[in-house]
């Protein structure tokens, strides 16, 4: 307990103490970058009964959704790969996918701008090839140029953690399904998915929290349809200094993410997908 | 050791603290400011509360300040803050709403900042501006008669105290490419053609929205009714209808226009021609079209909490200068205040606006003041702000 005081401390001064005053917060009431008594839910009813929240929720909660599992099923390969198949490349591999995160992620969306862009990268491929005639504008702004981006953002951490996740499974377990005549689809979706489902729904619920909650990468390549709620949390606090809106959106965010990890874990208790694997050694 | 080191030991010296107790008393004020801090910081009236700079203490030291990026003159200040031990640290803002969200919520020790002339009564009445001792600032003598008059009450306050100290302006009009953009666009209505569509972009900012609006309308900002803010809102909605997006910053719109991935930026900027020269397009322009521009000026100002305000009356002062105002006006493709640095402008600089008959053009330009913020016949500028996210979510839509 003792010395675990210093890490509780800071848990409660970094998580704790902001929780509770975001809270109180949201049942304040809010004047021009001032807040006080009474207090009221009028903020919660505001953001609620708000067509541009519920758009913006919407938005969130659809990009998210796709990022997130874009990104588990492109990792999960890739993590069995390293795993079972890389043999002496697996570190140069690892290392190439983790130095991707050394880079700034402002400038890891500005490197999408000019792959993405009128004039850039994708662009004047397809135009050199012939392929197209005019640049073609749908590829930025928008949701598929925030999607992408984000996918990048957060593929080296599900790629780690699968890859973690695999590290305990015996090799003899594919073999087995292997010897006893399940192809490659059968290993997949009858052995490997089934044992992996617990840290592939956690990585996708990961993912769908942070790309769901994003707001600087909406703002660059966002457009006129990518914008998303944080954009709107930001713009409460910042702009129209509305602090009991801003948390209170913010709120209703949380609110809507724990129902989301309620629904994963009511969907894996119904489906019996166990909850942990403990691999006998 | 700095000036300002000298002081804080000497401080600690009379006050007899030993470093033990020093970092004790830190740890345990960080843990209450970090507890209860922004929760009180936001708490408040919103009553005037002006105190007056303090121009104590030597000049010296770190100083402090929340303003656009290159308003810390890296160019032009360097071997003044060489001179006097003096480390200029900016923290830069995007919009001119990052300066009241920051200190009301929380942030302490900025010694300067900078407010577009129209915040001056909504910066007063937050109580983030104080009064400036004009003593401390001689140059402010060298001011041309539209800064120095101050006939609208921009850096002066209704008492006549002097609360902030406008250094540089410039004029929005519209920026394009003028390689894909034949002809020039002559008026801001020319955005609305269908031609235009999917190619143009703006800022993210209410301010200069409605800024632009009101001179496209030909209203006033800080006192527009209900049917005239409709007319506005709605011109705004149909421009965010041309673009494919809004962009966060003016940085970010010389991007999208070095990049080519927009044509033509509403929220123009002479400065933005610089912008996109650097970032490798020459071929970006601005012009002030026929219905004429949206102008701001930038003042220095010393906010309350100020810990250094020496230092601050003394970069205000220097700024002011002839020779600094001219390199500044280089440094920053702006405008200058005062009358004497008009000779020492390089070319480029002069050309960007009529300096020989610079009284007509400031006064033909629109110096806003924004919206009151209490106002039974007029629109608040918090109903100005609480409608901007409507505009931005849907543009496009």
């Amino acid at each position: 307990m003792l010395l675990a005081s210093p890490a509780m401390l800071f848990v409660f001064v970094v998580f704790v103490i902001p929780f509770f005053t975001f809270a109180v917060y949201s049942v304040l009431t809010s004047e021009l970058f001032s807040i006080g008594p009474p207090v009221t839910l009028d903020s919660y009813r505001h953001a609620i009964e708000s067509d541009s929240v519920r758009t913006l929720a919407y938005n969130a909660g659809l990009i998210g959704a796709i990022v997130a599992f874009v990104t588990v099923a492109a990792a999960l390969p890739i993590a069995y790969w390293l795993r079972f198949c890389a043999g002496r490349w697996r570190l140069p591999v690892l290392f190439l996918i983790t130095s991707t995160v050394i880079a700034s992620y402002l400038v890891r969306i500005y490197a999408w701008r000019s792959v993405l862009g009128t004039h850039g990268l994708a662009n004047s491929a397809l135009e050199s090839l012939g392929l197209i005639d005019h640049p073609l504008n749908f590829l930025l702004f928008n949701r598929f140029a925030v999607g992408i981006a984000l996918v990048h953002i957060f593929l080296p951490y599900v790629v780690l953690l699968l890859y973690a996740s695999f590290g305990p499974m015996p090799s003899a377990l594919l073999e087995c399904a292997q010897d006893l005549g399940a192809g490659a689809f059968r290993r997949w979706t009858r052995v490997i998915i089934p044992l992996m489902a617990p840290p592939l729904l956690s990585s996708w619920m990961l993912v769908f929290v942070l790309s769901a909650g994003d707001y600087v990468t909406p703002q660059l390549l966002g457009g006129t349809t990518g914008v998303m709620i944080g954009v709107e949390v930001q713009n409460q606090f910042k702009s129209v200094g509305d602090y009991a809106s801003g948390a209170a959106i913010s709120f209703l965010m949380l609110g809507a993410f724990a129902l989301t990890y309620a629904l994963l874990r009511l969907t894996m208790h119904f489906a019996k997908v166990p909850q942990r694997i403990e691999w006998s050694s | 050791m700095t000036n300002y080191d000298q002081r804080v030991v000497a401080a600690l010296e009379a006050q007899s603290i030993t470093r033990r107790r020093l970092l004790k008393r830190g740890s345990v004020t960080a843990l209450a400011l970090t507890s209860i801090g922004p929760l009180l910081a936001a708490c408040g009236s919103s009553s005037p509360k002006t105190s007056s700079a303090s121009s104590g203490g030597e000049v010296g030291g770190n100083l402090d300040m929340l303003s656009w990026q290159g308003y810390n003159l890296t160019g032009t200040g360097k071997q003044w803050e060489k001179e006097n031990g003096v480390t200029v640290k900016l923290t830069p803002i995007a919009t001119q709403d990052d300066v009241q969200a920051k200190l009301k919520g929380g942030a302490t020790g900025t010694d300067l900042i900078t407010y577009y002339q129209g915040y001056a009564r909504l910066y007063e009445e937050l109580g983030i501006l104080t009064e400036l001792d004009p003593e401390q600032i001689p140059n402010l003598s060298g001011l041309m008669p539209f800064f120095g008059e101050d006939a609208k009450e921009f850096w002066k306050n209704p008492k006549g105290a002097r609360i902030g100290v406008p250094w540089t302006w410039g004029a929005e009009g519209i920026t394009y490419n003028t390689q894909t953009v034949k002809p020039a666009p002559t008026s801001f209505f020319d955005l609305l053609e269908p031609e235009f569509k999917g190619r143009v972009t703006f800022t993210d900012e209410p301010l200069a929205g409605y800024a632009l609006a009101c001179v496209m309308l030909k209203q006033d900002m800080g006192a527009m009714t209900p049917p005239q803010f409709e007319k506005a809102t709605a011109l705004i909605t149909e421009m965010a209808g041309q673009t494919r997006g809004l962009a966060p910053s003016y940085g970010d719109v010389a991007s999208r226009l070095a990049s080519g991935d927009a044509d033509v930026a509403w929220t123009g900027w002479t400065a933005l021609d610089q912008f996109a020269a650097e970032a490798g397009n020459p071929n970006i322009k601005t012009i002030i079209p026929k219905e004429g521009g949206y102008a701001f000026s930038d003042a220095w100002a010393i906010p309350s909490g100020a810990d250094n305000g020496a230092t601050a009356y003394a970069w205000i002062n220097q700024t002011l200068d002839p020779k600094w105002q001219a390199s500044a006006a280089g440094e920053l493709a702006g405008g200058v205040t005062v009358e004497k640095a008009i000779p020492l402008l390089s070319a480029e600089s002069k050309a960007l606006f009529p300096y020989d008959e610079l009284p007509k053009f400031l006064e033909e330009q629109n110096f806003f003041m924004i919206p009151p913020t209490k106002s039974e016949k007029y629109v608040t500028f918090g109903q100005m702000l609480e409608t901007w996210p409507e505009i931005r979510n849907n543009a496009g839509s």
